[in-house]
């Protein structure tokens, strides 16, 4: 319905019959796609399935090692030992059936592997927090969970190379990250005295990171996962961060700005023709978009950021994220005390008017005709 | 290359779509030139496909915005405005977006918008309403006045966003309506979820039932939403019944067996004359999580509470039974080859 579907023997045909392709180099071009797509990826339903069961097995397993005392919690020598070993175990198991052909065997050793790795990462991750706090002294655990998280995740990563637990584990630092920025402090340490400074940087990291991954492509797929934890770590930031107002002008500014600039970014990004960038619509776009960062809000701003590079992108499940975001993000900003009512509904207002009136720019330009069948 | 390899890996390639991403990589790999990278970006992306996809993105998220914001100011309950203005600040409000739909006609996205944007301010008014006069009313009653009044434009609107607000009404009038039963009699807090469930379960049914005489229902993400309200609402009593059989009361005992009847029935039809492998996914989810807590609970029984066995054997039954729930899904999804009805 938005853009023809086409598959990529389609598209080599179509640019065969332009003469866009010669027949020399089209078998190199065939190889490669067929080769960068090689290994089967599951759907995303079955990803969330194993998933789902990886999740609660390994919770299941890690309750029987504590309550068996076999792994003792509060020992750092014991965490790390019983940590490795179910590492190792994921990883032998991965190495062997990774590539899995859909046996009821290899899906279920498969399905194993991801457990252990959950379990054996949570461990180390554990068992390096506790190394940490008594090696720093007066170092608070929070923020040793998040180094150990940190070291776990960048170690595994090249090495385990199950998407969703790629997924998982750089999601578990980010939001580690930001849940040891923003608790309680005592003694303060060098990143939560300058914490404004250190959230914006942390805040411009993930859009940058987010951008970059999604829209390069000499990034390789494997650090797709990454891309997706930054977008889910910023709308819980999002969700769960003081938006406004008063006694934070300048936090919202900065947040208002990075999410306003990956939009400007983005839009530009998706037109990759130079004489189409200065075209009347897209200047428009973007200076609408300019707008729009000076008095909205992160919430909106982030969700239209979401919806436009998805959509350039095909990641659907990159709008699938932004169109649950924002009712979500909606429903929390009601209930958030830091303004009035009133306030709020100017803000939504004022916001959605300037949309609306994108929408009818682009209907009287008749921009938006259906594609003809 | 054999003919028959020649064959696969055309079939490869047709079963491969053709993304930014994939073209992307072609032109930075040298694999193709400028002007074959603009030209399948362009083949990929029409202008028109632009206009109309961003045309929409801006009607849905500005009306989203600016209904949000209307609900929020009258919220708010301005003193300074008097209770006259409010209701008819609204009252035109209501009136001018139905002229505007009649003007534009329930053909365009923007009529349908402006619909729905009716139907939310009928909400509003008939909250603001309460607000003035304090009329003593249950607060259910609110919803299904709501419901009733917005029927009408719901029947003729052709739209599955406003369905789906309606249902969403429909659903809280029922629940603020089971909450006032629950004060006063007993065991409706057990029944209330088994009827949530079939009150979906009827809007399910007529949507499948409909679909193919009304082409706009065949929208697949209502499906899904309804299918995954249904499932959830049934989950509750299933759990309670399974944790806690001897404490269970008849109710409960009703909605875990309906609940189950459910997941059979459902498997079925979306395998075999539906074809939908999302809603066949979420059906094994759910059919997946009550097995794992029957099991758990079995080994609760068997192994005499001891926490440590209980565990351990959850586990490993936890992982066999997605397993072969996911090995099974698979072979769906294979034969199935992308097609749902």
């Amino acid at each position: 319905m938005f853009s023809p579907s086409l598959t990529a023997r389609e598209l080599l045909q179509h640019l065969g019959q332009r003469g866009l392709l010669d027949s020399s180099s089209q078998p190199a071009v065939e190889a490669d796609i067929v080769a960068s797509l090689e290994k089967e990826e599951l759907p995303l339903y079955l990803r969330a399935l194993a998933g789902v069961g990886a999740a609660i097995a390994s919770t299941l397993f890690l309750g029987f090692l504590g309550i068996s005392d076999l792994v003792d919690f509060n020992a750092k020598t014991s965490l790390l030992i019983w940590g490795t070993l179910f590492t190792g175990t994921a990883l032998f198991l991965a190495r062997h059936y990774l590539d899995n052909k859909g046996s009821l065997g290899e899906t279920f050793m498969l399905q194993s592997s991801f457990c252990a790795m959950s379990i054996g990462k949570t461990l180390l991750a554990l068992g390096l927090a506790l190394v940490f706090q008594s090696s720093l002294a007066g170092s608070r655990i929070n923020w040793s969970f998040t180094f150990a998280t940190l070291i776990v995740a960048s170690v595994s990563y090249p090495i385990y190379r199950l998407p969703i637990d790629r997924f998982l584990s750089s999601l578990a630092v980010l939001l580690s990250f930001h849940y040891s920025l923003v608790s309680y402090n005592y003694p303060p340490n060098p990143l939560t005295v300058h914490y404004p400074l250190v959230r914006d940087i942390f805040l411009i990291a993930q859009v940058a990171t987010v951008f970059f991954i999604l829209t390069s492509s000499t990034v390789k797929r494997d650090f797709i996962p990454i891309a997706y934890a930054c977008v889910c770590s910023l709308c819980i930031g999002v969700l769960y961060s003081n938006p406004f107002f008063l006694s934070s002008i300048p936090t919202n500014l900065v947040t208002n700005f990075v999410f306003g600039a990956a939009l400007i970014f983005s839009i530009v990004r998706a037109v990759d023709n130079r004489e189409k960038l200065i075209s009347e619509p897209i200047l428009l776009a973007c200076c609408a978009s300019a707008v729009l960062m000076n008095f909205s809000l992160p919430g909106v701003l982030l969700c239209l950021f979401l919806m436009v590079l998805g959509y350039a992108q095909h990641e659907r499940l990159l709008t699938l994220i932004a169109i649950l975001f924002l009712p979500a993000f909606l429903f929390k900003f009601y209930y958030q005390l830091e303004a009035t009512l009133l306030a709020k509904s100017s803000i939504l207002i004022l916001s959605g008017a300037l949309l609306l009136l994108g929408a009818s720019y682009i209907h009287f330009r008749k921009l938006d005709r259906e594609i003809p069948q | 290359m054999s003919e028959t390899q020649v064959n696969d890996h055309q079939d490869r390639l047709q079963s491969i779509s053709a993304t930014r991403r994939l073209v992307n990589q072609l032109h930075s790999r040298g694999l193709i030139t400028r002007t074959a990278h603009t030209t399948s970006l362009d083949l990929l992306f029409p202008a028109h496909a632009w206009g109309l996809w961003l045309f929409r993105l801006l009607l849905a998220v500005g009306s989203a915005l600016v209904l949000s914001g209307i609900v929020y100011f009258f919220a708010f309950n301005w003193d300074q405005i008097p209770d006259w203005a409010k209701l008819a600040g609204i009252q035109t409000g209501i009136a001018m977006s139905v002229l505007a739909a009649t003007y534009l006609g329930l053909s365009r996205p923007s009529g349908k918008t402006l619909v729905l944007v009716s139907s939310v301010l009928v909400g509003v008014f008939l909250a603001v309403f309460g607000q003035i006069y304090q009329t003593g009313a249950d607060a259910y009653s609110l919803f299904v006045s709501w419901a009733l009044l917005i029927l009408p434009w719901t029947l003729i609107a052709e739209m599955n966003a406003l369905w789906i607000l309606w249902i969403a009404v429909g659903n809280t009038a029922l629940a603020l309506y089971l909450d006032e039963l629950i004060k006063a009699r007993e065991h409706v807090f057990e029944t209330s979820f088994t009827v949530a469930g079939l009150f979906n379960l009827f809007f399910l049914a007529l949507r499948e039932s409909l679909s193919k005489k009304f082409i706009w229902l065949q929208a697949r993400w209502t499906r899904i939403l309804l299918v995954f309200v249904i499932l959830l609402a049934f989950l509750v009593p299933e759990f309670i019944t399974i944790v806690e059989p001897e404490d269970a009361t008849k109710e409960l005992w009703v909605g875990c067996i309906l609940g189950l009847l459910l997941h059979p029935a459902a498997f079925f039809y979306y395998r075999y004359k539906k074809q939908d492998i999302w809603v066949l996914a979420l059906v094994a989810l759910s059919a997946c999580s009550v097995a794992t807590m029957a099991c758990v609970r079995l080994c609760a029984e068997v192994f005499d509470g001891k926490g440590a066995p209980i565990f351990l054997f959850g586990g490993c039954i936890t992982l066999a039974i997605f397993t072969v729930a996911t090995i099974y899904l698979r072979r769906i999804s294979k034969s199935l080859g992308g097609k749902s009805v």
